[in-house]
């Protein structure tokens, strides 16, 4: 990794933990998420969720539109309130932590829909998601690593963001991602609207950034088949609840993962 | 002649707001409309600091823009999370409180009767009297406008000016790349909070005598046309806006045909120019800025 990682890991060190008097079922994992319950309004949209991820991991999340899919990952990422429940990551209790608190202490998130910045170019755009880095050759060096990766982006440097096709969009909001060296990354959808070629080629791009760049990944899809072949381990979710959970080979199979969300 | 000159330091005047609404509205691409109730905190802070406490302009001017500041910062926590047409209105609100305020405070304001006599300003040890010498204070206003306006520009260059940028386009991916978009938006409200009351005291030492019934809603609605007509995000344009809407408030004086043209006219001037700008050139008559190559580090 580069010195962008480093810098991030000394800092968690200094960092104060805050300890919690309850011990969450998850303890050990890198993200433990405990009895996490969201409400808008008399509405539940999250009603107790409980689940673990392990460093290196590609965890997904499948099920159908307002299962809670979305509101998940926001929840975790405080930029949709949380009514009940906690959030550790790296054994640091996150559950009140601000958004770009969150993002400084490693975490991600690439919101639904490729919310690029439409009006600035490509190059602009991974400045933006460096924002917490202020060493000007760290930041060079990640973005040299992202042209490596997204080899089409490098071509468009120079070019807005809104003139990208679809795919290119995604893969600049997962690179702008990168950008500030996070150890967990949260991808809503990231297959949203996409062609079908590029579906797979962005989460053949998820599945080597996982591995080459020792990043851990939590991701929701609609796009059942895809997300159960890239995932380590997966869990459906129906109406806020998850209902079953297993590697990604074993809900493939599943029967009734099959007939609900592979429409077989 | 003197009229023309009065036009032009009016113009520098509503510029501060407009400046300051441009930050607001252009960069932070929030929607206020309280720039007036700034300017008034300027004004008054100016008025009674001069008359009643003794003090010289300038530092009365510093306290007037703390003033502002603070009040942008408690009044912008609260009410920044607000979004588009709620936060007009919320602010609206917060611009009618601060001229009732000035309107019953009567110990401290003297209520409707206003402020009079207040004192002249001196720049460098030379007294500028507004009356007999427009020229010198157009001239002093015109220096700090400028230096005002490089600012802001310097500004929108900066970290901060690369963070609202990203909050006014998209709040959501600027929080997931680890900005802090409160911190950013109430920034934005109080430094252009803190360039109305700049306006608002130097038109104290104009008129040298205020009453509360200046700083009307109608006069923020002014200030936003302005920027809403010379382009958002322009600093330029926000002085040319300033400039047309000003000759336009004028028109009949100018022409001389104040017993033909009703002053209502203006009013009904401004909405057509508004409507007639939204259709046809929504980014106004110069546009955003051209966004320069980012420049890293420093503040």
């Amino acid at each position: 990794m580069t010195s962008g990682f480093k810098l991030a890991s000394i800092a968690s060190k200094f960092m104060p933990r805050e300890k919690s008097m309850v011990k969450p079922r998850n303890a050990g994992m890198m993200l433990e998420v405990d009895d996490l319950v969201v409400s808008y309004g008399a509405i539940k949209a999250l009603k107790g969720i409980s689940f673990g991820i392990a460093k290196g991991e590609i965890v997904s999340f499948i099920g159908a539109n307002g299962a809670g899919k979305s509101t998940l990952l926001n929840s975790i990422a405080s930029i949709v309130e949380k009514s009940a429940g906690s959030v550790f990551f790296e054994g640091r209790n996150i559950t009140h932590s601000k958004t770009n608190d969150i993002v400084k202490s490693g975490i991600c998130l690439v919101p639904e829909g490729r919310r690029v910045f439409a009006d600035l170019t490509v190059d602009e755009n991974l400045d933006m998601g460096a924002y917490t880095i202020d060493d000007k050759k760290v930041i060079d060096a990640r973005k040299e690593e992202m042209f490596s990766i997204f080899e089409i982006l490098k071509a468009r440097r120079e070019q807005k963001a809104a003139t990208l096709s679809g795919g290119e969009q995604q893969m600049l909001a997962i690179a702008r991602a990168l950008m500030s060296s996070p150890r967990l990354i949260l991808l809503d959808e990231p297959g949203l609207g996409l062609a079908p070629l590029m579906v797979e080629a962005i989460f053949r791009i998820i599945s080597d950034i996982s591995k080459k760049n020792d990043v851990t990944i939590l991701l929701v899809e609609q796009n059942a088949k895809m997300a159960l072949k890239a995932s380590t381990r997966a869990f459906v979710m129906e109406s806020g609840n998850i209902v079953l959970e297993g590697s990604g080979d074993e809900l493939l199979k599943s029967e009734k993962v099959r007939k609900a969300y592979l429409g077989e | 002649m003197n009229f023309v000159l009065l036009i032009l330091i009016y113009t520098c005047l509503f510029s501060f707001m407009a400046l300051g609404q441009n930050v607001i509205t252009g960069y932070g691409g929030m929607l206020s409309l309280c720039q007036a109730g700034f300017y008034a905190i300027g004004s008054y802070s100016v008025a009674i600091l001069t008359t009643k406490f003794s003090f010289g302009f300038w530092p009365a001017l510093l306290v007037g823009v703390a003033v502002a500041v603070v009040v942008g910062i408690l009044i912008g926590l609260p009410t920044l999370r607000l979004k588009g047409d709620y936060l007009a209105i919320a602010t609206l609100g917060l611009g009618e409180i601060i001229r009732n305020v000035i309107n019953n405070w009567q110990s401290l304001t003297n209520g409707p009767m206003g402020i009079q006599r207040i004192p002249m300003l001196s720049f460098f040890g030379y007294r500028i009297n507004p009356y007999l010498n427009k020229a010198g204070f157009l001239l002093m206003l015109v220096v700090i406008l400028t230096i005002c306006a490089l600012l802001v520009l310097r500004l929108s260059k900066t970290r901060i000016g690369r963070a609202l940028e990203a909050v006014r386009e998209d709040e959501l991916a600027a929080l997931s790349a680890g900005i802090n978009s409160t911190v950013y938006k109430v920034l934005a409200f109080s430094i252009g909070a803190a360039l109305a009351s700049i306006g608002g005291g130097f038109y104290s030492v104009l008129t040298l005598s205020i009453s509360p019934g200046t700083y009307t809603f109608m006069m923020s609605v002014i200030v936003l046309c302005m920027v809403v007509l010379g382009g958002m995000g322009n600093v330029l344009g926000v002085f040319l806006g300033a400039l047309i809407i000003q000759i336009i408030s004028y028109l009949p004086e100018l022409l001389n045909l104040t017993n033909l043209i009703p002053p209502q006219l203006k009013e009904m001037l401004f909405g057509i120019i508004l409507v007639v700008m939204m259709i046809f050139r929504p980014e106004g008559i110069l546009g955003r800025s051209k966004r320069h190559k980012f420049e890293r580090g420093g503040v």
